[in-house]
């Protein structure tokens, strides 16, 4: 078996052996940078910096995946996303709140991931976005148990009853308030089947089937702390292979951190990162204002494309940033052209990098 | 000439273009000229705006001071009194208005309906472009949604293009932009490397033409945003530019369909005057664009009109003094809506039961779109 677990479109079959189910990979493969930028986009919402990228490309998968999910950074991810799950997000986000703490606390496994939701539903973030209780019940049983309110008109009811300080039994268990509800719904069987069911969509970018639905959520009902080790396993899966393998759309958020990575080695402030997600997710189609952005950034101090002249050697040039963008080596006749691009004026390397930005291949990594 | 020459409008023709976006006056170098949707109709586009947020009829036509506007469209058209609302979810409930089917659907979802919308059936159909059919949204991330459906024989191919003026307008934004500098337009030889490099990219195969339709919508974006749209404040301003981008829309590419989604009715859950404050507002901004479609001798005759809530609110306040949304009354279940148009009835009201579910079919109709999923009817009483 080669090194690197998945050639551009290929996937490596999977190596059964008695200690592994068959759908895992065998997790001391060394990672290549296809896999290695789809981690760290999964994990921590951007492409890896150059140190990192220096440190897990080559190393087995099974330690990359074991040392990220050890990082604050991708809790802090994490944190991010469901709170864009729960589209706390604009005027909504919460800034300078109790959640920030949340990151260092799952970090440390001081708190688990649905006490974290917990923490969300608590918020005042949570309340002013779902204002009312019919909003608020009706936002806590779709988004922390997956149930379909409109055939649950009768739970609904005695929830807002409960919201409004009236006791009764709320989704099996005595409610009399608003905190009660979130509490209620938070601690559910069916939020940790409905929480395995949306992560591991989240990472393979593929649905869950049922019956691992309900194992998986039965594991984290009676073992709350089991979140991380269940997301190992899903990304050491064939599962997560082929979504590596076929490439996954970035979302806006990832698109903006992942092209200030590329191209000025660091990610954005946080403000820039949402000025530039709320831009775009105001599109249905993002492509022509991230085209624009890409060129934007192309011209601006800190993520100013280098000049043909200061290149060198420009075929080795293009062989990095195929690399480090696509994940992939140059075709032979990709090569000559973008070579070619690269050296023939000043602003050779500024057009070969708005292509490649501006190409449906790099919003699918 | 090259390719990007050709995708790139001159920065010149629409600058030319956008000059006319307030007046509504100008004829646009994006717009070709234009035949009416149906042989013997006369309406060439249609603008439907939905008031998603939840907007209660006591406040708009049991307030007739408040809606001077809609109350005029309603003299000069049909008028109906009592469409059911399909949903009480805000999400689900404007889902079911774009796909003519009652659905049920997450307040926060934020994912594409199974069903096709209204958009979809129009652009496939007639075989309309991507720059025909637009949805203008206040409500940010998730009203993109509204664009297109997962259905396998519609989707994304066949979506409108979404603008939400919160979202692209924003003054965050705008101060990157202006920090940033606008990019230089790409011409001439470097255009042309451009295009070569993206040849190589795609293995040899020609340009497609969600690629060319990008590139229009791309210097669109960079003209408006030059324009007056960033700086609108206060309440309801996020509805406002919605209605704002759909009159320039209008202008520059004078599109055959244009969906307007508000949202910031639903203020009222902790604020009742401010929930009508931003129906006086939208209701002012709804008047401002009829206004420049009556001025414009090109839209006037032929440019259709629909509004309607999403659903109603509820029948009492709430304990802090604003207005929710799930109580079962007739005040959240039922709304008014309007239709004004050169085939649309003059004075007619409609008392009778209808549904929100039936507008888009009706639309559809309009077109000659066959909304072969929708379950909603087609309301017929309307035609003259």
């Amino acid at each position: 078996m080669e090194a690197g677990l998945s050639g551009r479109f290929t996937i490596v079959p999977s190596m059964p052996s008695p200690q592994r189910a068959e759908s895992e990979l065998d997790p001391a493969t060394a990672i290549d940078d296809r896999w290695l930028r789809a981690i760290s986009i999964d994990l921590l919402g951007r492409p890896p910096l150059a140190p990192e990228r220096e440190r897990w490309l080559g190393q087995p998968l099974a330690d990359v995946l074991d040392e990220l999910w050890g990082l604050e950074l991708t809790w802090g991810h994490w944190l991010d996303e469901q709170l864009y799950f729960f589209m706390l997000i604009d005027q909504f986000r919460p800034v300078g709140t109790s959640l920030d703490e949340l990151p260092e606390r799952l970090q440390k496994g001081t708190l688990t991931a649905g006490e974290a939701l917990h923490r969300i539903g608590l918020s005042t973030s949570f309340d002013l976005r779902n204002p009312g209780a019919d909003t608020f019940v009706t936002v806590v049983m779709e988004q922390f148990c997956g149930v379909e309110v409109q055939s649950s008109r009768r739970e609904l009811e005695i929830g807002k009853g409960a919201y409004d300080g009236r006791a009764g039994v709320f989704m099996g268990s005595r409610a009399k308030s608003q905190s009660d509800v979130v509490e209620v719904a938070a601690g559910h069987k069916n939020a940790a089947r409905f929480l395995v069911g949306r992560e591991y969509e989240r990472l393979t970018r593929a649905p869950m089937s049922k019956r691992d639905r309900a194992r998986a959520g039965k594991r984290l009902h009676r073992e709350p702390g089991a979140y991380p080790d269940l997301a190992k396993e899903w990304m050491n899966s064939e599962a997560y292979a082929e979504r590596v393998a076929r490439g996954a759309p970035m979302s806006n958020r990832t698109w903006v951190r992942a092209v200030h990575v590329d191209l000025g080695g660091a990610p954005p402030s946080g403000a820039t990162t949402e000025a530039l997600r709320s831009a775009l997710d105001g599109l249905g189609d993002p492509a022509p204002l991230r085209s624009t952005i890409a060129r934007m950034l192309l011209e601006a101090d800190g993520t100013r494309a280098p000049r043909g002249p200061e290149l060198g050697d420009a075929g080795a040039w293009v062989e990095d940033v195929f690399q480090r963008l696509l994940g992939r080596a140059p075709t032979g006749d990709e090569k000559v052209a973008f070579s070619r691009v690269a050296s023939e004026t000043g602003d050779g390397p500024t057009l070969v990098l708005y292509t490649l930005l501006s190409s449906p291949e790099y919003e699918s990594s | 000439m090259s390719i990007l020459d050709h995708l790139h409008p001159s920065r010149r023709d629409l600058l030319r273009a956008a000059a006319g976006a307030g007046a509504l006056g100008l004829s646009s170098p994006l717009a070709s000229a234009i035949g009416p949707i149906r042989p013997g109709y006369k309406t060439k586009h249609v603008v439907l705006v939905i008031m998603a947020g939840g907007v209660r009829s006591r406040e708009t036509f049991g307030s007739p001071k408040q809606i001077p506007n809609l109350v005029q469209l309603a003299d000069e058209g049909v008028l109906f009194t009592r469409l059911r609302t399909a949903n009480l979810g805000h999400f689900g409930a404007s889902m079911s208005i774009v796909t003519g089917i009652s659905e049920a659907r997450g307040i926060r979802d934020n994912s594409r309906a199974p069903d096709p919308t209204l958009f979809e059936y129009v652009r496939k159909d007639l075989g309309l472009a991507a720059s025909d059919v637009w949805v203008t949204t206040s409500g940010g991330a998730q009203q993109v949604n509204y664009a297109y459906g997962l259905h396998r024989d519609y989707g994304q191919k066949y979506g409108a293009t979404t603008l939400d003026g919160d979202g692209i307008f924003n003054e965050e934004f705008k101060g990157i932009v202006s920090k940033l500098g606008t990019p230089r337009p790409l011409a001439g030889s470097d255009a042309e490397r451009v295009a070569e490099l993206r040849r190589v990219l795609r293995g040899g195969a020609p340009p497609s033409a969600a690629e060319k339709s990008r590139a229009r919508v791309e210097q669109y974006i960079l003209e408006e945003l030059g324009r007056g749209v960033t700086g609108m404040t206060g309440a309801g301003a996020g509805d406002a530019k919605a209605i704002q981008l759909a009159r320039n829309l209008l202008s520059v590419f004078r599109p055959r369909m244009i969906g307007v989604v508000l949202q910031q009715a639903d203020i009222a859950h902790g604020s009742f005057n401010g929930y009508t404050e931003v129906i006086r507002r939208n209701d002012a901004a709804i008047g401002e664009l009829v206004a420049a479609i009556r001025g414009d001798e090109t839209l006037r005759d032929s440019t259709a009109v629909v509004v309607l809530p999403e659903f109603g609110r509820d029948a009492d306040l709430n304990s802090r003094r604003g207005l929710d949304h799930g109580d079962g009354s007739d005040d959240l279940r039922f709304v008014h809506g309007v239709a004004w148009g050169p085939d649309f009835k003059r004075g007619k009201v409609v008392t009778d039961d209808r549904r929100t579910i039936d507008v888009m079919p009706t639309i559809a109709d309009l077109f000659g779109a066959d909304p072969r999923h929708a379950k909603g009817s087609v309301l017929r009483e309307i035609y003259a």
